[in-house]
């Protein structure tokens, strides 16, 4: 390094002091938060609608209710990674006249409404409000 | 264990390809191993969307075929003009790269930690990228279904080059594992880092110590990727399994070829240069645009007749994303609104100016521990020399590429802006820290 400009030496000093920082703190941060975090796989969003594809193998369009607000992160994550879970089912969040449709609703008092205000009967559901319901009157 | 046959065909096949190339005269040993492994990917992938194109499906054994026919074919045509041996030149080899190569595998052990606390990554992974490759991977002749205007919120009109990765290597079991896209969401940066390192080792020293004179060479060079890959927000963002990981590997590669072109006159590194930008185009949006710029200010700055290598390969190369616009691509992404001509959503300069301000904050940022910033002063202070004509083809396509995605901020009115550079812009920046590094280093180390 002797032949470096003075500038070069300045360079590297400050490069070589900056990445014993990033060294420390990144390993006192992946330290700290390793042992206690689980994975997010265990509370991944979708994994809650995993295995409804399988009850509608001959569908290609199905509908998304929520009693949310679709454009709010949440409610937007929760159907993106029921989409990503559900491929190659194509949820159709715009449009309820759909044969089937996923109702996932904030509480099962709240789904178990608008199903039936939807003339659907239930095809199976989970404890956290979330139904897949057939419409027998909608031909697919 | 599975997944390590297609990463060990990948790497034969981008071995022979930059071997074919090359007519032999590779570079030092560790960045012949960066560029193979690099260009092998890619090439895997791009030859996985091959099953999709005649058979309208993903045919796993076709697709496995098909890559190791090619590396064969290389293999044989190698053999015959008497280069087939597949060891690079072990006599470059010096003990700082494996001090160096065991670094970068620390540093990919802490990535590996952090992106096992997020198997399916982050937002864009599971919105965008790995959809696309479980469409592709499950969706059998109902792939196409991922291009239906009813799924405009998951980018539909990107290209997927990474997905179609992440299909190769799936192509080895039975079932979309998200083992997968998270160790290549490690590879990847590991490969970046691999191939910076070795760049600026390669560009800026003589390969001519005696392999005893250890720690002779500039091994403070390995400086440069540990200090960007040590960042906890570069971590985060490596971990997140999206593509600009890839786009910022492939430009890295593409100008490091045109480096060593520029260096050794030898137009194989042109053609694999052509090769990259293909890749490029078919990564991201942002890739092809990238593509684009990156091809002309080759030609404006080669203008002989080594641009057929470039016309040639490039051609070739971009075959695929030309298929995905003609073919599949949906006509109307739904995501885009004209602010120029719309009255309803019309643009504005104080658009321009919150994109300013946005710039101006990423860049003394304290999330980048100062990195931009550094940069920056290593530009300053190497003042004439990061100009000079051997590296003008960075500023030249850095600079042409941030005027394309700053008008599209300006010019695409259908997101609200604050929203939109508060979930893109970090990371279109950070597909940008490879190359700007390497531009840093060459301008503040030569003298």
């Amino acid at each position: 390094m002797n032949n470096l400009s003075l500038s070069a030496k300045i360079f590297w000093g400050v490069l070589a002091l900056l990445t014993a920082v990033n060294i420390i703190q990144t390993t006192a941060n992946l330290a700290s938060i390793y042992p206690r975090r689980k994975p997010v796989a265990l509370n991944f969003a979708g994994q809650k609608f995993d295995g409804l594809q399988k009850l509608l193998k001959n569908e290609k369009y199905i509908g998304y209710y929520t009693d949310q607000n679709i454009d709010d992160a949440h409610p937007m994550m929760e159907l993106l990674q029921a989409q990503y879970t559900l491929i190659p089912l194509i949820l159709d969040p715009n449009d309820i006249e759909h044969r089937y449709i996923i109702v996932n609703c904030v509480n099962i008092p709240a789904a178990i409404e608008k199903f039936k205000a939807l003339g659907a009967r239930p095809i199976t559901k989970n404890n956290t409000g979330l139904f897949l319901v057939e419409r027998p009157t909608l031909r697919p | 264990m599975i997944y390590l046959i297609p990463a060990l065909i990948s790497f034969a096949l981008g071995l022979l390809i930059v071997k074919a190339a090359t007519k032999g005269r590779l570079p030092s040993t560790l960045l012949s191993f960066f560029l193979s492994a690099t260009i092998g990917l890619g090439a895997s992938g791009l030859l996985t969307f091959i099953s999709f194109i005649l058979f309208n499906q993903l045919i796993a054994w076709f697709v496995i075929i098909l890559n190791l026919s090619l590396t064969a074919a290389l293999a044989v045509f190698l053999h015959r003009q008497g280069r087939l041996n597949i060891l690079p030149p072990i006599k470059t080899w010096k003990i700082d790269d494996t001090i160096a190569l065991a670094l970068l595998g620390l540093i990919t052990l802490g990535m590996f930690i952090f992106a096992s606390l997020y198997p399916y990554g982050g937002w864009d992974a599971w919105g965008c990228w790995n959809f696309k490759a479980r469409f592709l991977f499950l969706g059998e002749n109902a792939w196409t279904g991922m291009f239906d205007p009813i799924l405009w919120r998951h980018q539909i009109l990107y290209p997927f080059l990474l997905p179609l990765i992440h299909v190769w290597f799936w192509s080895f079991g039975n079932t979309p594992t998200y083992a997968v896209p998270m160790a290549i969401t490690c590879l990847i940066p590991f490969l970046t880092a691999g191939l910076l390192y070795s760049a600026l080792k390669e560009l800026t020293v003589e390969n001519s110590a005696h392999p005893t004179e250890w720690l002779q060479g500039k091994w403070y060079m390995i400086l440069v990727p540990v200090w960007i890959f040590t960042n906890m927000f570069t971590i985060q963002l490596s971990a997140s399994q999206y593509s600009d990981l890839l786009l910022g590997l492939f430009l890295l590669t593409a100008m490091t070829l045109f480096l060593l072109f520029q260096r050794t006159k030898d137009t194989g590194h042109l053609i694999l240069m052509g090769l990259v930008l293909g890749m490029i185009s078919f990564t991201k949006v942002e890739g092809t645009a990238l593509c684009v710029l990156t091809f002309i200010s080759t030609l404006a700055l080669v203008r002989t007749r080594a641009c057929i290598s470039l016309i040639t390969a490039t051609a070739l190369a971009v075959m695929p994303v030309i298929i995905f616009v003609i073919a599949y691509a949906p006509k109307n992404s739904g995501i885009f609104i004209n602010g120029l001509t719309s009255p309803d959503h019309p643009t504005s300069w104080e658009r321009l100016s919150t994109i300013m301000t946005y710039y101006g904050h990423e860049w003394i940022s304290m999330k980048w521990s100062g990195l931009w910033l550094i940069l920056t002063a290593g530009l300053i202070f190497s003042g004439k020399r990061s100009l000079r004509r051997e590296l003008w083809i960075i500023p030249i396509v850095l600079g042409s590429y941030v005027l394309v995605f700053t008008g599209t901020y300006f010019i695409n009115t259908f997101y609200e802006i604050t929203w939109w550079l508060d979930t893109s812009l970090n990371r279109i920046i950070f597909a940008l820290i490879p190359v700007t590094a390497l531009w840093t280093c060459l301008s503040i180390d030569d003298k």
